[in-house]
């Protein structure tokens, strides 16, 4: 089985009007980022790729094999591990009772293998010691760290996170990227993110989606260089700058077009964000 | 993610960490049948129903009534008994039905259904794991009527009753029929939950059911004390406690009494009116996310067995 990912024209409506209009992407082994607005469509986009939403239009190739073809969508989904934006899970379950049910669901029926895994996962997820408490006395990020235990169950050759670090703190966020970047070594990972620096630390390629299409697709070097020349600082907060950020030290972080005269800095990939959707990105803050 | 510092590369916990990532591939598992999982999802779901401090509290509720109700015995009290035992055994039902309509709608409630769809398991494995599971009650509360009757005895000094009707004698099918009545409650009201839960949007819905459930078994459990029809009412057979002078206990004492109003013919017909019904609560359960022709044959087969063991009993 491939590892990888491939859309073609792949348009979704909702009603009348198109969720997704004729996005194209590839992803291979690695770890791709999804970027865009509140309402670009990346939700949508990653329903499809996890085999829970129907396209309308396009094709769809995951691991090698279409997903509309019931038996090539049965052969995705036991290699496949989903973290939905709002996973529901079985809140008077315990931690433990919920990966085991979806484990069973993900057709591990030996029951001492099953549980190993169940114990496996929780581990990596740093969920060891509470595995026994109810999932409803635990805490959102717990509860965020439970759903991706369960999508890391059989050991997935295609992982779809859709913005799993929502609520973590930043130590948990800091262990997420630990898990996940080990997890790109040998899978396909497509992960949707409010966090530009999550993309920067872990993604090999970045899609940034807007208005239902990709607009961009690069490396996360590649987006930071949007805004080349466009970062600067200044004593004083520039009236033409987009974007205009005091810093500790008194000094203004400006991001837009520069003087000629301006004292340029490095960009990061939220500046090139910035400077690629431009007041829709402000707009909603610098949101996935 | 946990309290411990994150490990920097090159760190042996990391190593670690990337050991307990390589895991059980999937390459090493191979695909398990349906029914496998419905199997396993059916015994998970039925160590939680078994272990809910619901069940607890109905088997404790109903076993408590029952030992209480020797306070107003009396012959010409035998009707309240009749009402009270009716009604223990229909909370069990009642129990049974509300648990297992809790369990069929916890993916609606939870909203765990996108995540659930991405598993292979199919949604009918999910709704199948909450029909089987009905299983496990039903077959405690077998065993908890078989220890029910000399434990009744024990504690409120009554006889037991005459040792020729015991159900543990060997009659068979009759037998087991007898000791059977609160586990076909327990699958009556566990697939009927079921059925409720996967149409039914809320479960205050499914409440409005209870009271004309509860009216119809208690109207069906004294009618089917005797009579051509016995075998219509799913506790027809009886766990009772009756005054002597109806049964061959010693006189002017109470005794603990198995009763059975059904013959062997009848025995064998009620246990496939039951199942039967249970089939079309099953069927109807999981039309709602599958109009497969195995769905719709159990389903046909079910209602024919049902009305065919009805015609064939009336005739």
């Amino acid at each position: 089985m491939s590892l990888s990912v491939h859309v073609d024209e792949l348009t979704v409506r909702l009603g009348r009007s198109p969720v997704l209009s004729g996005v194209t992407l590839s992803a291979g082994a690695g770890i791709t980022g999804l970027l865009g607005p509140n309402g670009a469509g990346k939700t949508t986009l990653l329903r499809v790729l996890a085999t829970v939403l129907a396209p309308d239009a396009g094709r769809v190739r995951l691991l090698g094999r279409d997903p509309a073809v019931a038996s090539d969508r049965l052969e995705i989904r036991r290699r496949l591990g989903y973290f939905p934006q709002e996973p529901g899970l079985y809140r008077s379950f315990t931690a433990f009772e919920f990966v085991d049910y979806v484990a069973i669901l993900k057709e591990l029926t030996d029951t001492r293998a099953r549980h190993d895994e169940v114990r496996r996962v929780l581990d990596v997820v740093g969920l060891r010691d509470r595995a026994h408490k109810r999932i409803r006395t635990l805490s959102g990020g717990m509860n965020r760290r439970v759903a991706l235990a369960q999508a890391l169950l059989g050991d997935p050759s295609l992982l779809v996170l859709d913005e799993p670090t929502v609520g973590l703190d930043p130590e948990q966020r800091l262990r997420f990227r630990e898990t996940v970047s080990q997890l790109g070594a040998n899978r396909v990972v497509l992960l949707s993110t409010h966090q530009t620096e999550d993309v920067a630390a872990l993604c090999s390629f970045v899609h940034v989606m807007d208005g239902g299409r990709i607009v961009f697709a690069g490396t996360p070097k590649d987006l930071a260089l949007r805004a080349a020349g466009c970062v600067w600082l200044a004593d004083e907060r520039h009236p033409a700058a987009r974007l205009s950020m005091r810093l500790p030290d008194g000094r203004y972080r400006h991001v837009g077009a520069a003087p000629a005269d301006a004292e340029t800095v490095s960009p990061s990939v939220e500046d090139g964000y910035l400077m690629l959707l431009g007041e829709r990105a402000l707009g909603t803050g610098v949101a996935a | 993610m946990s309290a411990t510092p994150v490990a920097p590369p090159g760190h042996p916990r990391a190593a670690h960490a990337a050991d307990m990532l390589i895991g059980q591939g999937r390459g090493d598992l191979s695909p398990s049948h349906p029914l496998l999982v419905a199997g396993r999802l059916g015994r998970l779901e039925g160590r939680r129903a078994l272990t809910s401090t619901a069940a607890v509290f109905v088997v404790v509720v109903a076993f408590v009534a029952w030992v209480l109700s020797r306070e107003g015995a009396s012959s010409e009290d035998d009707w309240w008994f009749a009402v009270l035992l009716d009604s223990m055994a229909l909370l069990v039902g009642l129990g049974a039905l509300l648990l297992l309509n809790l369990a069929a709608t916890r993916e609606r409630r939870n909203r765990a259904g996108e995540l659930l769809d991405a598993a292979p398991g199919a949604p009918t494995a999910r709704i199948s794991g909450v029909l089987v599971s009905a299983l496990v009650p039903a077959t405690a509360m077998l065993l908890l009527t078989i220890v029910l009757g000399p434990l009744a005895a024990l504690v409120t000094g009554f006889d037991v009753g005459d040792p020729e009707v015991s159900p543990l004698r060997g009659d068979g099918p009759v037998g087991l029929l007898i000791l059977g009545r609160h586990a076909e409650l327990v699958l009556l009201g566990g697939t009927l939950g079921v059925a409720l839960g996967m149409w039914v949007p809320r479960l205050w819905v499914a409440v409005l059911a209870i009271p004309p459930l509860f009216v119809l078994g208690i109207w069906t459990g004294m009618w089917g004390q005797g009579g051509d029809h016995a075998w219509l009412a799913p506790n027809a057979n009886q766990l009772s406690i009756r005054s002597a002078h109806d049964y061959a206990c010693e006189v002017d004492r109470l005794c603990v009494q198995f009763e059975q109003p059904l013959g062997q013919f009848t025995s064998y017909g009620h246990l496939i009116y039951v199942a039967g019904l249970c089939g079309i609560f099953a069927a109807l359960a999981l039309l709602r996310r599958s109009r497969s022709w195995r769905v719709l044959l159990f389903g046909g087969l079910s209602l024919a067995a049902s009305l065919g063991m009805g015609l064939a009993l009336v005739g």
